[in-house]
């Protein structure tokens, strides 16, 4: 009896061992076509994203992570209809995914475009086109988002290449009618991004499908993010070159401008507006700003530095600013304040008249982790520091602020965006 | 009267005459080795006695006739001898006996009372041993088992050479330390991993958790674990060839021989190799001949580009006098070996089809322990060495999931960065020059009291160059200035027993110290490459004690204030993709272990442990900001948990061993306060439960006396985790599944010297990742022949 007991004792143990558990799966259902889509990212290094969907504007209190979770949700996804095209959001390496939320308000991916490299530069034209890079500076692919399968692909192979290049891409995608911009981000030997002195554009005819020529701006940088809000009403293009990023700064962030019916820069067009904002922006060892969106009338919103961060005049005090005699070190400290330190403003561009106004109702924040969205007319702005992690809005018809929701949990904003607009 | 008188008198004479026989031999096991403490008595007698340290016993037989001698020692077969003692001899000389082993169970702690390895596992501090000398005729490698001690998570990414990640107790990647004889890995060279280690050579592994003692631990946050290869003194020979599947051949030799007096040598040859071909699932890319992608299509393919081989030469001379209590060992090792990679930390659309590490090394080690009356006791071991890495990674060509390079068809589709695996082309050729020293001298007193003072030193440098090297300054390959690291550490042991060693108490403080120094690649304006050097001295300690309350239960319990100082990549970055961070703070645990351990009968002994670490300025890699990434001290944590394991005999050759494992590891504070939401919530991609069952039954005497059949079957259960932090709504994508396993062995010895084993693993086929989306092998097998003698 007692060998039976032992005996059966161990064929439980052993049943419980070898029996699996599995979990049921969610089968997405039809999709949401209006509502908010709110995107975070942790700041903990573990790469989580989260993605939440909001039938009416939030508002109050937003806590995000009761949104689905991703490997590497992009902020910068194409933003069309009711879906975000993004950077394959489960970490597989290529890619792009069409993220929706179905009637139940569940994030799910629609479908993944297949690509060769890991894609997150493009734009979408039209509800069955659009335009994506895919890591290959000889072609440009074009796929249609309604299935998300490829198309076809212009051949880029005669655009501009400078022979110290190791490799380059295509971002900063704009569409203009029948014409097609895209910024070429070089990478050289050191891996820097930066490795252009010029901001180079390339355009392509959208009806015949092909490359026209390359076209540059001296003394500029890269255009970055994709740029659903760059084209005015008349039709002329503003480009955000992003600057150089070093000390002494020898290219500062600016709006660039191809004018309507021309498909080159105009060469006299370089609006500095970190400059414009005056004040201590003027004597800023290094300029950083981001987050620019065209809205209307000839007005754009972006985020500029425009004040010196405390512990950076510390640091200068004690430093000097003789750039020559500093050490890495102290190229490695002064980075490492510019980086958090909330010396950023929203600014409003008057983009003909090539002003700015600084909107002083919206906290300071770090430029570097600024960004706006357009949504419902109003500019929802990123306010990211270790006192507050929120999206303040702005009403450019009243021009008064106010905060639109905190969030509390999920981490630092990434995008906001309304789908079905 | 006078003649019972004189008959009285001459038998009391012979008797008395007879006086007695002195009956005299040697106990070893089947590799000679002396077996201390076994009894050796007279059956039906009151003759009896105990083997001493050399194995030998010597006991009085006071009258003669046919007597049986038997010899016992737990975990050996009892020995079972007619002998017969005349009066004619004074001396009967019975020589070498050889106990045959009793061989029981996979898995935990199995041999006899008084062996080495139940000692360790008895101390204060929390162990787990496993003794492989019962194992070494199997199918298995150091990697199986491990992953069947309780606590002990093994992750390895593909089949055999696949990077193994060990978590233990919660712990996970540098905070878990390895060591080889005392010696941490990392100082060995790129060519000892736990993958090729020859288990043949292995006495045991002993797995510490939490606190590591002064003669073993270096700077370990949560533990470590120490491979003990096989140094006795006896003449051995062991030759096995194990073929598996994916091509796989492992082939294994060794011999010792003694020479002259108290002299010894042993040489020993291990190769390991296989294709690591094993069928997976993928989605493959279906190219248009423009050049783009035209669809992906699921198909089930054969890994092309996952070889492994390693070869591994030991040699050794060594003296051994148990009387004068010396005992010292040069011994020289060589390795060699290469590894093809299938894919990054994922299986993706497109695989890796030409990436290659190359390795080879040599070391020169040297061991000494001596005792200086009863009381002084001194140990060394000495390491230098050097080992070369070759990384090849400078392709541009596109492979697809049938093998086949499909650049020349389609020249549109390129790889971007010039290579496969690394973030930027790599084709480099790197040195390790290291050295290692530690020297234990040990103090006993009176009253049960001793003092260990223990130094670590290790130095590493590490220099190469990068035929692709980023250039930060003109002509100069950064890589030829490299980095260097020395690491001191001491410790003052104290041990106290109490109560008859009922009760034994430790108590450490340790010293820390080190010194980093290397090219600085955070250049701006720069004319020269300069260099930089960071440092630092710390403080730690540890107490444990442990409790015999009776013959069959003991406690124990330990606390430790660890330290683990960031090593090289993480302060100077990898001269690629990783930018250095001077400012860099070591890692820090506060360690608690407390355990129990009952031996309820033969039918259970049942082994609980609770563990709880507080760590704080956890190192991790930030990519978020720049284009370069950084290591910084970014979160707290604790992990917390238990751990139970049960073994035991309930039938006669029949034996299991059960172990299950709960942890929880979770966010215990930030330092950006926009974080503090995630305290409480679990660090992801860290297994929170496992289970593992092992069933053991053996035959004696099968077919033909003195053989052996064992019948083996193992079942393993890891519970579904996350590979990041989850939201409210479930994303399937972010879990590695739940994992069911079972493996099956069966392994017949002949007359305990030549032994044929089979064994099925993953016998049900079952689809198991221990990393996310890169599958493990299925259904494979392994058979081996081994002769020991």
């Amino acid at each position: 009896m007692l060998n039976k007991y032992k005996f059966s004792l161990l064929i439980v143990m052993a049943g419980l061992v070898f029996t699996a558990c599995k979990k049921e799966e969610t089968n997405p259902a039809t999709e949401k076509q209006t509502g908010y889509l709110l995107y975070t990212q942790l700041t903990d290094g573990s790469g989580t994203d989260y993605v939440q969907y909001f039938e009416t504007l939030p508002s109050g209190t937003v806590d995000n992570t009761q949104g689905k979770s991703f490997t590497s949700f992009f902020s910068g996804g194409l933003a069309y209809d009711n879906y975000v095209v993004s950077l394959e959001v489960n970490g597989a390496g290529s890619g792009m995914s069409k993220v929706m939320a179905n009637t139940g308000g569940e994030v799910f991916v629609k479908g993944t475009l297949p690509t060769v490299g890991s894609t997150a530069w493009g734009i979408v034209r039209d509800a069955t086109t659009a335009y994506a890079d895919d890591r290959n500076d000889n072609n440009i692919l074009i796929f249609d988002p309604s299935t998300m399968q490829n198309k076809g692909i212009i051949d880029m192979s005669n655009a501009f290449r400078a022979p110290q290049w190791t490799s380059s891409q295509f971002e900063g995608f704009v569409v203009r009618g029948n014409d097609l911009f895209v910024c070429t981000r070089p990478l050289d030997a050191t891996g820097s991004l930066y490795a252009s002195d010029s901001c180079i554009y390339n355009h392509i005819d959208l009806v015949t499908g092909t490359f026209q020529k390359s076209f540059f701006f001296p003394n500029a940088d890269l255009a970055r993010r994709n740029n659903q809000n760059w084209v005015d009403e008349q039709g002329n293009v503003y480009i955000y070159q992003s600057g150089k990023i070093n000390v002494p700064q020898t290219v500062k962030p600016s709006i660039l401008k191809i004018p309507a019916g021309a498909t080159e820069f105009d060469p006299n067009y370089n609006f500095k507006f970190i400059d414009a904002t005056g004040g201590a922006a003027l004597s800023l060892p290094v300029q950083a700003g981001g987050g620019f969106n065209y809205y209307k009338n000839g007005k754009a919103y972006a985020i500029a530095s425009t004040s010196f961060p405390p512990e950076l005049l510390a640091f200068l005090a004690v430093k000097g600013t003789n750039f020559s005699t500093w050490t890495p070190e102290d190229y490695q400290t002064a980075f490492g304040i510019l980086e958090t330190a909330a010396n950023g403003q929203y600014v409003e561009l008057d983009l003909v008249a090539q002003t700015a106004k600084v909107l002083t109702d919206i906290p300071s924040t770090s430029p570097f982790n600024g960004n706006t969205f357009i949504v419902d007319d109003k500019i929802y702005c990123v306010v990211s520091t270790p006192n507050e992690n929120a999206l303040y809005e702005y009403d450019p018809a009243t021009g008064t602020s106010r905060k639109a929701f905190d969030v509390s949990a999920g981490g630092t904003i990434g995008a906001f965006v309304k789908l079905g607009n | 009267m006078k003649t019972v008188f004189i008959l009285f008198y001459l038998l009391t004479i012979s008797y008395l005459s007879f006086a007695q026989t002195i009956i005299t031999g040697k106990i070893v096991d089947n590799k000679q080795k002396p077996i201390e403490f076994a009894t050796v008595g007279i059956k039906n007698t009151s003759w009896g006695t105990t083997t001493d340290n050399q194995g030998e016993f010597s006991l009085k037989a006071t009258k003669s006739g046919t007597y049986v001698l038997v010899v016992s020692m737990v975990g050996f077969r009892k020995y079972v001898k007619s002998i017969q003692v005349s009066s004619q001899n004074t001396r009967l000389k019975l020589g070498t006996i050889k106990l045959a082993s009793d061989e029981k169970q996979l898995d935990e702690i199995v041999i006899s009372e008084k062996s080495v390895a139940k000692e360790i596992a008895e101390k204060p501090i929390t162990i787990n041993t496993i003794n492989t000398s019962l194992l070494q005729a199997e199918s298995k490698d150091v990697v199986n088992l491990l992953d069947n001690v309780q606590g002990v998570k093994i992750r390895q990414s593909g089949g055999l050479g696949g990077t193994a990640n060990i978590t233990l107790n919660g712990l996970t990647g540098n905070a878990v330390r390895f060591y080889y004889n005392g010696i941490p890995i990392e100082f060995l060279g790129t060519g000892f991993s736990v993958n090729n280690i020859p288990i043949s050579n292995i006495e045991r592994v002993d797995i510490y958790k939490g606190v590591m003692p002064a003669d073993i631990g270096t700077d370990a946050l949560g533990g470590g674990i120490n491979v003990v290869t096989n140094q006795n003194p006896v003449n051995n020979l062991d030759i096995s060839y194990q073929y598996g599947s994916f091509n796989t051949h492992r082939i294994a030799g060794s011999i010792t021989r003694k020479f002259a007096q108290n002299w010894y040598y042993n040489l020993s040859a291990n190769y390991n190799y296989s294709d690591n071909d094993y069928e997976m699932n993928v989605e493959n890319n279906i190219y248009s001949p423009d050049g783009f992608v035209l669809r992906r299509e699921n198909i089930r393919v054969r890994r092309f580009h996952d070889a492994y081989a390693a070869l591994l030469l030991q040699g050794g001379i060594g003296y051994y006098n148990e009387a004068k209590k010396l005992n010292f060992r040069l011994g020289i090792n060589a390795t060699s070996g290469s590894k093809e990679y299938q894919q990054g930390v994922r299986v993706a659309a497109i695989p890796l089809g030409e990436v290659l590490y190359k390795e080879n090394g040599v070391n020169l080690t040297f061991n000494l322990t001596k005792s200086f009356g009863k009381n002084w006791h001194i140990t060394y071991v000495g390491n230098v060495g050097f080992s070369r890495l070759i990384v090849d990674d400078s392709t541009s060509n596109v492979y697809d999931w049938n093998g086949n390079n499909i650049t020349a068809q389609f020249p549109n589709i390129v790889r971007e960065s010039g290579s496969e695996l690394l973030v930027r082309p790599s084709r480099s050729d790197v040195y390790n020059y290291n050295t290692v020293h530690r020297l234990g001298i040990t103090r006993d007193f009176q009253y049960n009291f001793s003092l260990t003072l223990n130094h670590f030193l290790a130095y590493q440098d590490r220099r190469g160059t990068e035929e692709l090297a980023v250039n930060y300054i003109d002509g100069i390959d950064p890589n030829t200035v490299g980095f260097r690291l020395t690491k001191n550490i001491t410790s003052l042991e104290l041990k106290k027993t109490l109560f008859e060693k009922k009760v034994e108490l430790l108590a450490t403080g340790k010293y820390y110290q080190y010194t980093a120094e290397g090219v600085n690649v955070f250049l701006i304006n720069a004319d020269e490459l300069p260099t930089t050097s960071s440092g630092d001295e710390f403080w730690g300690f540890n107490v444990a004690g442990k409790w015999k309350v009776t013959d069959k239960v003991f406690i124990r319990g330990s606390f430790e204030e660890a330290i683990r100082i960031p090593d090289q990549f993480e302060v100077f970055g990898d001269l690629r993709s990783i930018a250095p961070n001077f400012a860099l703070r070591p890692e820090r645990s506060q360690n608690i272990n407390a355990g129990l351990n009952v031996a309820i009968s033969n039918f259970l002994t049942i082994d609980v442990n609770y563990f709880l670490r507080l760590q704080r300025d956890l190192v991790f890699l930030d990519v978020r900001n720049t284009s370069l990434g950084r290591y910084i001290n970014r979160d707290q944590a604790k992990a917390t948990g238990f751990e139970v394991a049960f073994t035991g005999e309930p039938f006669k050759n029949f034996s299991y061993a059960w172990n299950t494992t709960y942890q929880q590891v979770t966010i215990n504070g930030f330092e950006d306060i926009r974080d503090e939401f995630l305290v409480g919530k679990p660090i992801p991609n860290i297994p929170t439960f496992f289970t593992n069952l092992s069933l053991t039954y053996t035959i004696q005497d099968f077919i033909r006396e003195g053989n052996q059949l064992r019948i083996n079957a193992y079942g393993y259960f890891v519970d579904e985790f996350s590979f990041i932090q989850e939201g409210g709504q479930r994303n399937d994508a972010n879990w590695i599944p739940v994992q069911n396993a079972a493996d099956f062995g069966i392994t017949y010895t002949w007359q305990n010297k030549l032994s044929f084993s089979a064994q099925l693993n993953n016998a049900f086929d079952a689809e198991l990742f221990d990393f996310i989306s890169v599958p493990k092998p299925g259904r494979n097998f392994a058979v081996k022949v081994r002769y020991s003698y």
